[in-house]
């Protein structure tokens, strides 16, 4: 395959950024993403939407650290204590 | 593309995942010693473990199953699993870890007996192409990298709006492959599907996903 359409390009997408392309459709998708403004584009914002769920989610993650509702805590502790109970007996 | 601008732009570094597994070493550990204490049934351990862990879990168990009650009781069985398998708790990895992979399984379990929803479309959100393999649309880099301006604090709402936004089969894949890091042949084999048809979801998923930001990206400014 010596040229890649961008149709093609954007199906590559997720094995490039992996690394994951074999040597030779690697070399053609960076030759047309060297000659190709909007797939260039495109790529960069393909990563940047990955890398901003992580982040937002990582940020939920820490918001949520340390801040169960303590009626699920007490849930949780009574249906352990129940647990324990039924099965001591 | 040369690689230094690749680099800035695939390099995630700066928010590592948090199921990342991180070798620890197995002494002074602060999870080494409540994994003790719950052993031991140690009062107040197990009380501990929730109060300290289950903030994240019910995060984790909010975005799998987007429904609160679900994602508690999630939580409250991923807190039972725990405790009964503590023993079989590898020091190999981090605590954190190990929780977080029950709640991820309790998740998943749950999503499967709920009643199946038909699959939704998701092709009005994926890019068209012309005839010749050309893109229909024109995609702009603005002044600012893309990455940058997306992963800012005030855009974690719009962020997380979109996420939801996704039909429920390409949310999944997307949530345990790029945000929960399990790998393809795990999800393959948690949502029985093929390791083909976890490449290509989640393909769609970031694409869609893309669509839905689209107005938060790359507009030129002038
Ligand atoms: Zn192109």
């Amino acid at each position: 395959m010596s040229k890649m359409t961008c149709r093609a390009c954007s199906d590559f997408l997720a094995d490039y950024l992996d690394g994951q392309l074999d040597p030779g459709i690697r070399a053609t998708f960076e030759v047309h993403l060297d000659k190709c403004r909007n797939c260039r584009a495109y790529l960069e914002q393909y990563a940047a939407v990955i890398k901003a769920g992580r982040c937002a989610c990582e940020r939920e993650n820490e918001q949520a650290a340390g801040a169960l509702p303590e009626e699920l805590v007490r849930a949780i502790l009574a249906a352990q204590a129940e647990r324990g109970n039924t099965s001591d007996a | 593309m040369n690689g230094a601008r690749l680099a800035a732009v695939v390099c995630y570094s700066a928010v590592a995942s948090p199921t990342e597994t991180t070798p620890t070493p197995p002494s002074a550990s602060p999870d080494q010693a409540l994994v003790d204490a719950l052993r031991s049934h140690a009062p107040g351990a197990f009380e501990q473990l929730v109060r300290t862990r289950g903030g994240r879990l019910l995060a984790v168990t909010r975005r799998l199953l987007g429904n609160e009650e679900d994602a508690r009781d999630a939580v409250q069985e991923t807190f039972m699993n725990a405790y009964r398998s503590i023993d079989r708790f590898e020091g190999g990895s981090l605590l954190s870890t190990w929780l977080h992979r029950i709640a991820v399984n309790v998740s998943l379990m749950k999503l499967r007996t709920r009643k199946r929803k038909p699959e939704e479309s998701l092709d009005h959100l994926l890019p068209a192409f012309k005839d010749d393999g050309h893109f229909m649309e024109r995609f702009e880099s603005g002044s600012e990298p893309a990455d940058v301006r997306l992963s800012r604090i005030e855009e974690q709402a719009t962020v997380r709006t979109a996420i939801d936004e996704l039909p429920e089969h390409y949310r999944t894949v997307l949530l345990l492959r790029d945000i929960e890091g399990l790998d393809t042949r795990d999800v393959a084999e948690q949502l029985g599907i093929t390791a083909n048809a976890v490449k290509l979801r989640l393909h769609r998923a970031r694409q869609a996903l893309r669509t839905l930001l689209a107005p938060r990206l790359g507009r030129p400014d002038r």
